[in-house]
């Protein structure tokens, strides 16, 4: 047999009598297209509540399987049912993920059991009329196996949008309509919601039509392959004809749309003159020389009062659950059990209890965070404030690319770290490398929020932007420093961005992307933030001295305490010099998230009695700070975010500049982190307490 | 005449590239090279622009930038 | 010439974007985007995953169309 034939001109479809196959009890119906056209509202708009998930035989993909129930037309009282199945999205029956490759190995299925009888199927490929060339070799592919099909058309709406496309100018029932002719299929319009009982209904009658009739009628100008398999000749074969056959579709379309005498859109020479798109407008605003910086700190700004203001109620409500409700449920347990106020208690409560709320508490500040972040970085921005902000890091000395490591670093500092081996040279690398720890990681914001809530409670989210200034003008001022200094012989290299365009940002990718982050964040961090919160537990229940018993000891006399205490003195200039402050930043070292959970625990082991709700941590740090400040707690609080942002980020961070650059810069590093942070947290209260 | 003196909007064909070789490869590669057509999209601080290559959108450092040499475009009507 | 060896052809001589590749051709994005997807399946093109504004995957998993880049490393 031979191959296939050239594709120059569509397959007349057979015409005749055609007898019809009764309906089967419960038709298989598979929905088939590509990520985000509507395949899914179609099926929820088809389904409603009659649905369930359940996985690919065989994979761990899972599938939307429903009921599409209509009432039939003969007979008003009798209802058609048909299992409806979403098959995950795919752009080509040339699986290379087992998400395609599921969708692929259905359709063949249906192909091959569609000729048995009472095991009719019929595949209902969805057309995005925004990407109609896109679908259209789905479509080939689909229909190249010969299974019954239906067309159902979606994306109407936004079709005007595409200026590359025959489609930009059209009606859409015209271009329903031209497509069915031009396919030789039944081609149904669905709005973008799946709505229209218009549309659906036709879509019913549509799929049961091709059900019953015994020769469903073939894609024009597609035959079947001969084998499935073909060498790579063959297949290079295989898809020039089936491009051409798209090419063909698309220019009926066109042709069949366009005014008499002009060319259809999408064809011809590129326009000679520069035409400004909707990006390029809006990249007036956004890269102006005068503009730009400024737009971009306010979008910054922005970003900390959603942190702020939008996640602060939702942290206070989970905060409230745990340490009150949970709290006591647990405590109660353990009475039963007769292990009230003993150290398993402590143990539990002080300890793991406290240490899992810390966690839990902060899931919305970094929900809120990593969504701004996935939204700016989807709809296109973040290139654009990559180029914003190159120029005045060049200005400093520092190469524009090492912009990528250190915003990572406003992430979190050790993916910042890893990033710098994306830069050409080891000089390079090392420079962004120390630089990238004076980035305000998201673990030091949750420190701020608490501080910045209590404190500034009417100002917070305009402290915390200010705090992240600071931290900006550390990044380049000691890059400047460094620059001048040490890396005199660092050269830059050029900066040459590829700008997306703007565009709406995915929502369920962005979901899953956000979900993804808070996962790791929750059992990447919140490991080490549990285990630090048990460590920290034992270390405050032993005692220092030989006068009191492990687990009922003092704070002040525990082994953690006394080391807060030798260390506090050294902190009075700059304002907070209790060991509650010292204890919280010795832990800092182990990870910053931990330093709000060091506070609720000392406070909450110093004064057992006050857990039950008579003092809050806020009410309690704005007491300490007070005391040690001589009534300038405000100032002091400030200070101590300073020092937070300045000093080492946690020795996971120290751990991998030591592997990267060795010991001498890491500890030549720890000691000017420290410097630093000391004589500006000092600077700022010896200021701020006389303003 | 280079990226930065050229006017905004005007259709212009790239004419040098006066970088080092690896970063001439790497424009080469997006698409920029000699008798590419193109045209400054924005003027940017410092020098830097953007430009726009058939569809895509480049930005483009100011030194970098003045490294490019471009003549305008005329074209017969 | 049909789509499908225009665009291999235009990308092998040029390079650019799919963007690029479909203004000089005159072809609609969707179907340049079509044709570059399906020859990937096929493994006779090899696409660059990614924009460059949005990191630089080095190391192992680099793909192959920024070997040519300035700040890929190994």
């Amino acid at each position: 047999m031979s191959c296939h034939s050239p594709v120059s001109a569509p397959v007349v479809a057979r015409r005749g009598i055609q007898t019809r196959t009764p309906l089967p009890a419960r038709l298989r119906v598979l929905l088939v297209g590509g990520p985000n056209v509507g395949k899914s509202t179609l099926f929820n708009a088809l389904t409603g509540a009659r649905q369930h998930t359940t996985n690919a035989p065989g994979t761990t993909v899972e599938l939307a399987n429903g009921t599409w129930r209509t009432t039939a037309q003969v007979k008003a009282d009798t209802a058609i049912e048909r299992a409806l199945v979403d098959l995950p999205g795919t752009y080509s029956l040339l699986a290379r993920s087992s998400d395609e490759q599921v969708t692929a190995d259905a359709v063949h299925e249906l192909a091959q059991s569609s000729g048995q009888v009472g095991q009719r199927g019929v595949v209902v490929v969805v057309l995005d009329a925004t990407a109609l060339a896109r679908s259209l070799y789905l479509l080939g592919q689909v229909a190249e196996t010969g299974v019954p099909l239906v067309v159902a058309l979606t994306m109407l709406d936004l079709a005007g949008t595409v200026t590359d496309s025959p489609t930009a100018t059209m009606q859409p029932q015209t271009l329903a309509a031209v497509l069915a002719a031009s396919l030789d299929v039944p081609v149904v319009p669905v709005d973008s919601r799946g709505r229209a009982a218009g549309g659906l209904g036709a879509l019913a009658r549509a799929v049961d039509a091709v059900a019953v009739a015994k020769h469903p009628k073939r894609v024009a100008g597609i035959l079947p392959p001969d084998t499935a398999v073909l060498d790579i000749a063959g297949e290079l074969a295989h898809a020039e004809r089936l491009f051409e056959w798209v090419a063909h579709v698309t220019a009926q379309v066109a042709m069949g749309l366009a005014p008499d005498g002009e060319p259809p859109a999408g064809s011809g020479q590129p326009p000679h003159r520069p035409v400004a798109t909707f990006s390029d407008r809006v990249d007036t605003v956004l890269l102006n020389t005068w503009a730009g910086i400024p737009v971009f700190l306010a979008v910054v700004w922005l970003l900390f009062e959603l942190t702020t203001r939008f996640a602060a109620p939702l942290q206070a409500y989970v905060s409230q659950l745990v340490n009150g409700p949970l709290s006591s449920v647990v405590t109660s347990a353990l009475g039963l059990l007769g292990l009230g106020n003993s150290w398993v208690q402590g143990l539990l409560v002080d300890g793991v209890l406290v240490g899992v709320g810390t966690v839990l508490t902060f899931l919305p500040v970094m929900a809120v965070m990593f969504t701004a972040l996935g939204v700016l970085e989807d709809c296109g921005y973040l290139a654009r404030a990559a180029f914003v902000a190159d120029r005045a890091m060049r200005s400093l000395g520092l190469d524009g690319r090492a912009l990528l490591p250190l915003v990572i670093g406003f992430g979190c500092n050790l993916p910042g770290l890893a990033a710098t081996r994306t830069l050409p040279h080891a000089r390079q690398r090392l420079l962004t490398g120390l630089l990238i720890p004076l980035t305000s990681c998201s673990a030091r914001l949750t420190v701020y929020v608490l501080l910045a809530g209590t404190f500034f409670p009417h100002h917070a989210g305009t402290v915390i932007f200010a705090l992240y200034l600071t931290s900006v003008a550390l990044v380049l001022g000691g890059g400047l420093v460094l620059r001048q200094t040490a890396f005199r012989d660092v050269h830059t290299e050029p900066l040459i961005l590829v700008l997306p365009s703007y565009q709406r940002p995915h929502l369920r990718t962005l979901g899953m992307s956000v979900q993804m982050r808070l996962g790791a964040f929750v059992t990447g961090a919140g490991k080490i933030i549990v285990a630090t919160m048990l460590v920290l537990w034992v270390l405050m229940a032993l005692p220092a001295t030989g006068q009191h018993s492990v687990g009922h000891v003092p704070v002040a006399d525990s082994v953690y305490g006394r080391a807060a205490s030798d260390i506090a003195p050294l902190l009075a200039p700059a304002g907070f010099g209790n060991d509650h402050a010292a204890a919280a930043l010795m832990t800092g070292l182990v990870a910053k998230e931990v330093v709000v959970g060091s506070f609720a625990q000392s406070y909450a082991v110093a004064d057992p009695g006050s857990r039950t709700s008579a003092k809050s941590l806020g009410e309690a740090l704005r007491g300490t700070f007070d005391e040690s400040s001589g009534g300038h707690g405000g100032a002091a609080a400030l200070a101590f975010m300073v020092f937070v942002l300045a000093y080492t980020p946690c020795v996971a961070t120290l751990a991998v500049q030591k592997r990267l650059f060795g010991w001498r810069p890491t500890a030549a590093a720890l000691l000017g982190q420290l410097a630093t942070a000391w004589v500006l947290a000092v600077l700022v209260f010896q200021v701020g307490s006389r303003l | 005449m280079t990226l930065p003196e050229s006017p905004l909007g005007a259709e212009l064909r790239v004419t040098g590239v006066r970088l080092a070789a690896a970063d001439a490869f790497r424009l080469n590669e997006m698409g920029v090279r000699l008798g590419t057509l193109t045209h400054v999209t924005q003027h940017a601080a410092f020098g830097a622009r953007v430009i726009a290559v058939a569809g895509s959108r480049f930005a483009i450092d100011g030194k970098t930038a003045s490294l490019i040499d471009v003549e305008p475009v005329h074209r017969l009507r | 010439m049909s789509a499908w060896a225009a665009v291999l052809d235009d990308v092998r001589r040029r390079g650019g974007t799919p963007a690029q590749v479909a203004t000089r051709l005159g072809l609609s994005i969707s179907l340049v985007q079509a044709v570059l997807d399906h020859a990937q399946r096929l493994g006779v093109v090899a696409l660059a995953s990614g924009g460059c504004a949005s990191g630089c995957p080095a190391g192992p998993q680099m793909p192959q169309a920024c070997a040519g880049c300035p700040i890929s490393l190994p």
